[in-house]
């Protein structure tokens, strides 16, 4: 172990990173923050001294002289660490994180000083795997209830038919999330909807991150540092949306050395790039996908009209010797396809995020930490001839946003206010015949609070509200949310948690899921001019490791949603509906057993839901003799069952995953016959035929076939001194299920999901 | 310690192989997937009218099909019309019909040349082998005299007087005209027909004895883009249906209503409409007697306009 392997910056308690007066009118908003409520302070932040990516959960303490330990924390999402009220004298500041070397300086706390602050860069050590970290992830990582840490380990797991893992394979794979099949990009999670999810990059939103073959996203294993997965119970920093929060952070480019990988299968190429620009200061990371399954699944005599392609550039500074850095963002993607392969309509969307973000810490004062975003997100989505599209929709935002870290004793106060402008645009031709408004601008604000106050030694409560304000369209509106967690043993990875909270979206994406064929979204604000939709979360989960390697986790959890726009009933099988509102129910269970052996690998999870929407409508009472109606809408899988087992022998990795779920919600037909109509003249049936129509039953009361689905890679790795190569052979679907897509009830077309599709793939990259 | 890890990591991998293993046979287990739901509510869909005034009376019945499309064959149904003690078994005939140039399709209509009785109520009835029944009741209404037609030429206005008529149902008139067009040229149109309903204050559903205007030239006229003055009628015809309550009535509901509220069937056990009415159909022209009074004119045979040609 080396000592010596470290570069340290002190900020002393000089005021480096100059707070201008807007952020300290901002700071003094914060009524909360006392100044002078404290005596001496040592913060800091630790990152990884390669690329200067804030380390989360890496330990650090303080110990005196004569090396007893005195205190000791761990890091948080930011890679901060406060100690507050730290006596006079001088200590030892040690700080490791596994994978990397240990950190060690000296450092004098006297009078003299209100605050030290630390900049701490941790070597990469050796027990690193590749470019992987060999960490306890998950397992001893401070999570709330309906959160998932995910790192580049899982999504390398999961096996994807490509030649890097991607998150949206892996997030597939976790109970409680539903994908309707393997195209379309639409998971629901919880039984909340797609348009329900919020996807962050870098603290920048992604209108639609999946792309329209579903085993790909935005972000492939290369670009991604982690990624937290919120099922629900999600804290007040996030706000907007209504069912989940994705936050993913990506990884900075390499400051001292360039690294660079490429691959191709028959369903995709990509190529990553990363460097630095000023050695030691500015990075930059590159990576564009293209999708090939178009050109490819001809050779299978089995076509996949499908395209995608997607570009990413990060641009990162070093963490200067204030704690400070920069960074900023470019992504932009295009997806264009038929989810219908044989005369379905064609679908395209556009995706467009262009962000920055800096953050430092607080040299003087109360607050230990602030990062500023900014952020453009757009979204372009239509179908219909590829030539005219009957149906455009796009909604663009302009977001800042201030996030604050405040340590005032030993109350740790997390704020922050933003303000955003949104742009929306439709064009549906009377497809949703009742949003008449093409044209819509909304300007919002808001500003949330939330507080972590540990109760004695092994509870800990996290209090939080959020607020929001939409100028002309929606009133000051409160989300008060609440986390509180119980560690009997006082061990991190073994707690009992629980979350409640309120959660509103001002934009609601409006979709025909009738069929569950469709992904055209209309980005609205809510309909008739109503309120925002809203929902309640209320969860609780247990999690406990069992012995060294194994651990398992049981949350259950209940969602009430209010206006959520839904397509209206209708009889008639044809893709055009008017919107109504529904209030929806969801109560489900989510059990995960992981394994986590040094050669053998495994996650079982198993998921039961069920979600009932409750709706009132027109015909309603005509119909059914009740004007309220309740159903299951057609994304309420009852059961969903993944499992995930993989060996990583020396060179080579075998990795599988099969998936179960039970069958899908539809509206059956009852039969068909021809629509003789009187409006205007005498009907003549020996010259007119009439219109055939198809005779349906109540919504949603069938059930399509279950769904299971075996997914298998193995891969090689062939060391080029330099590079290493990776082949890889694999299969989706190995037993060639018939897995059905959806269910055309007019052209009684049954569309089925990808056959067995076997496939090789070939990756160079730089090694580490 | 270390065997109890070895047996956890045993067991562990033993139930994932298990998981899998149950998957794979499974997976030779194909579930069927039928989509139709049973249906017992819908035999058949019956639709027609029942015309006094018509020689031979067509009537579509169809089983309530599992598939959109339907191939010829003979319906295995048996139709009966009946009123009293009087019953008609109504014939099967197969008719293809062409949707678009490449497409046909098939459909049974039931047809009798037994004459009807006006002002009595019939009851149309399907049935087959299998024990599928449906039915539709309507009555005929009374017959109606042929309605006088007043016809200006100065104007090209007609005025068209009916009487003993029990409700309205159809008012339709249908011309062909001949023009001069922008470019000087000559003009026929092909034949055109105007729902009286909808572009003159013409009552629907009204009875018993009244007078109506027919004033469709000056909406031809701004269609064509020519001076009412500037049109020659070479053909009209008025089409006049009296009905009753077998007539559908909120004809302009949307289509999710139409087709399940059985509020606008008449037919139980199934889906459709079976109507009973009187139609006339007389030229849209002043007819006189030797007296020189206005009198009715001899009706017309209904005309399959597509089998017709016109123009030059």
């Amino acid at each position: 172990m080396s000592y010596s392997s470290f570069r340290i910056s002190k900020g002393s308690n000089s005021l480096v990173v100059k707070i201008n007066s807007f952020w300290g009118i901002l700071l003094l908003f914060s009524l909360f923050s006392v100044s002078n409520a404290f005596s001496q302070s040592v913060r800091g932040i630790i990152s990884d001294a390669n690329n200067a990516t804030p380390l989360v959960s890496a330990n650090i303490v303080l110990q005196t002289t004569d090396e007893e330990m005195y205190a000791g924390t761990s890091t948080d999402g930011n890679g901060l660490f406060v100690f507050n009220n730290v006596d006079e004298g001088t200590y030892i500041v040690k700080a490791t994180y596994i994978g990397y070397e240990m950190y060690q300086d000296t450092i004098v706390v006297d009078w003299t000083t209100d605050v030290i602050t630390l900049s701490i860069e941790l070597e990469p050590g050796k027990n690193q795997l590749g470019d992987i970290v060999v960490t306890q992830r998950g397992r001893e990582a401070d999570v709330d209830v309906g959160q998932q840490k995910i790192d580049r380990i899982d999504i390398r797991r999961a096996p994807t038919p490509a030649g890097s893992g991607d998150l949206a394979t892996y997030i597939q794979t976790l109970p409680g999330v539903v994908a309707t099949g393997d195209r379309g990009g639409n998971l629901f999670i919880r039984g909340g909807t797609p348009s329900e999810n919020l996807t962050l990059i870098d603290g920048a939103l992604v209108y639609q991150p999946f792309h329209i073959i579903g085993f790909f996203s935005v972000f492939p294993e290369e670009v991604v540092t982690e990624a937290d997965f919120y099922a629900g119970g999600f804290g007040p920093k996030y706000s907007g949306r209504t069912s989940s929060v994705l936050d993913v952070k990506l990884r900075n480019g390499d400051l001292y050395e360039r690294h660079w990988s490429a691959s191709v299968s028959p369903f995709i190429g990509q190529i990553y790039f990363e460097s630095p620009i000023k050695k030691g200061e500015t990075a930059l990371i590159v990576s564009a996908r293209n999708s090939f399954i178009d050109q490819a699944s001809n050779l299978y005599g089995n076509n996949q009209p499908m395209n995608f392609n997607s570009q990413l550039i990060k641009y990162n500074k070093a963490i200067s010797a204030a704690g400070s850095t920069c960074s900023a963002l470019f992504m932009r993607t295009k997806d264009e396809g038929q989810l219908d392969y044989e005369e379905g309509d064609v679908y395209r969307w556009n995706n467009f995020v262009l962000g920055g973000k800096c953050a430092a810490l607080g040299q003087q004062g109360s607050v230990s930490f602030f990062d500023i975003n900014l952020s453009v997100s757009h979204i372009s989505n239509e179908v219909g001839d590829p030539n005219d599209p009957e149906r455009r929709s796009s909604a663009t935002v302009f977001n800042t946003q201030v996030n604050m870290v405040q340590v005032v004793n030993k109350l740790r106060l997390e704020y922050g206010f933003y303000t955003n402008i949104r742009w929306l645009d439709h064009e549906i031709n009377d497809y949703f015949i009742d949003l008449n408004i093409e044209k819509r601008v909304l300007l919002g604000s808001g500003a949330y609070l939330q507080t972590i106050i540990p109760i004695g030694e092994k509870i800990q409560l996290k209090p939080g509200v959020a607020a929001s304000w939409y100028l002309f369209r929606y009133g000051v509106s409160l989300e008060p949310r609440a986390q509180v967690s119980f560690q009997p043993r006082g061990k991190k990875n073994e707690e009992l948690s629980a979350a409640w909270g309120i959660y509103r979206q001002p934009l609601t994406g409006i979709t025909d899921f009738r069929d569950a064929g469709s992904a055209f979204t209309v980005w609205s604000t809510a309909p008739y001019d109503g309120e925002q939709m809203t929902s309640t979360h209320a969860m609780i989960g247990w999690r406990q490791p069992l012995g060294d390697l194994i651990d398992y986790s049981i949350e259950g959890y209940m969602k009430w949603t209010e206006d959520l726009p839904v397509s209206t009933w209708s009889t008639i099988a044809q893709f055009n509906t008017n919107v109504s509102l529904a209030d929806g129910e969801t109560q489900g269970v989510d059990v995960k057993l992981n394994y986590d052996g040094r050669v053998f690998y495994s996650s079982v999870g198993y998921g039961y839901a069920i979600t009932e929407y409750t709706t009132a409508q027109d015909l309603f009472s005509t119909w059914f003799g009740e004007p309220i109606q309740k159903y299951n809408p057609p994304h309420d899988r009852r059961h969903q069952v993944n499992v995930q087992a993989g060996l990583d022998f020396e060179k080579f990795k075998i990795n599988l995953s099969w998936d179960f779920g039970t069958g899908l919600p539809y509206t059956r037909p009852l039969g068909f016959d021809d629509l003789i109509r009187f409006e205007d003249s005498l009907p003549d049936v020996t010259t007119e035929y009439g219109t055939p129509r198809v005779i349906l039953d109540k919504p949603f009361t069938g059930r399509m076939p279950e769904f299971h689905r075996l997914n298998v890679s193995v891969e090689k790795s062939i060391d080029l001194q330099t590079l290493w190569m990776k082949l890889q052979v694999g299969a989706i679907n190995t037993y060639d299920q018939r897995n059905i897509f959806y269910y055309d009830v007019y052209t009684q077309r049954r569309i089925d999901q990808l056959p067995f599709f076997p496939y090789a793939s070939i990756k160079v990259e730089t090694k580490r | 310690m270390r065997s109890t890890a070895k047996r956890t990591a045993f067991l562990f991998r033993s139930l994932v192989f298990c998981i899998v293993l149950m998957g794979l046979i499974w997976s030779a287990c194909e579930s069927p997937f039928d989509p139709l739901a049973e249906n017992d509510a819908y035999a058949f869909s019956i639709n027609g009218v029942v015309d006094l005034s018509a020689d031979t009376q067509w009537v579509r019945v169809m089983p309530i099909r599992d598939s959109l499309t339907f191939a010829a064959k003979k319906s295995n149904a048996t139709v009966l019309l009946s009123s009293g003690s009087s019953t008609i078994n109504m014939k099967d005939s197969v008719f293809a019909y062409h949707p678009s140039i490449n497409d046909v399709t098939y459909a049974n209509n039931f047809w009798t040349k037994d004459s009807l009785v006006g002002g009595v109520e019939y009851t149309l009835s399907a049935s087959n082998d299998s024990g599928a029944f449906a039915s539709a009741t309507f009555s005929i209404p009374a017959d109606f005299p042929t309605p006088v037609v007043d016809f200006r030429p100065e104007t090209k206005i007609a005025y068209v007087q009916v009487s003993g008529i029990e409700q309205l149902v159809v008012a339709e008139a249908t011309y062909i005209l001949r023009y001069i067009d922008a470019n000087g040229r000559p003009q026929t149109s092909p034949p055109l027909t105007v729902n009286q309903f909808e572009v003159e204050s013409v009552e629907r559903y009204r009875s018993g004895d009244f007078t109506f205007r027919v004033n469709d030239m000056p909406y031809f006229a701004e269609q064509l883009g020519v001076s009412v003055e500037g049109i020659t009628i070479l053909y009209s015809e008025i089409l006049i249906i009296s009905g009753n309550d077998s007539w559908p009535r909120n004809l302009d509901i949307d289509d999710d209503l139409y087709v399940l509220s059985e509020d606008f069937y008449n037919v139980e056990g199934g889906l459709g409409t079976v109507s009973g009415v009187v139609s006339k159909r007389v030229p849209l022209e002043s007819c006189y007697d030797s007296n020189n009074d206005l009198v009715a004119c001899p009706t017309l045979p209904a005309i399959n306009w597509d089998e017709q040609r016109y123009g030059d």
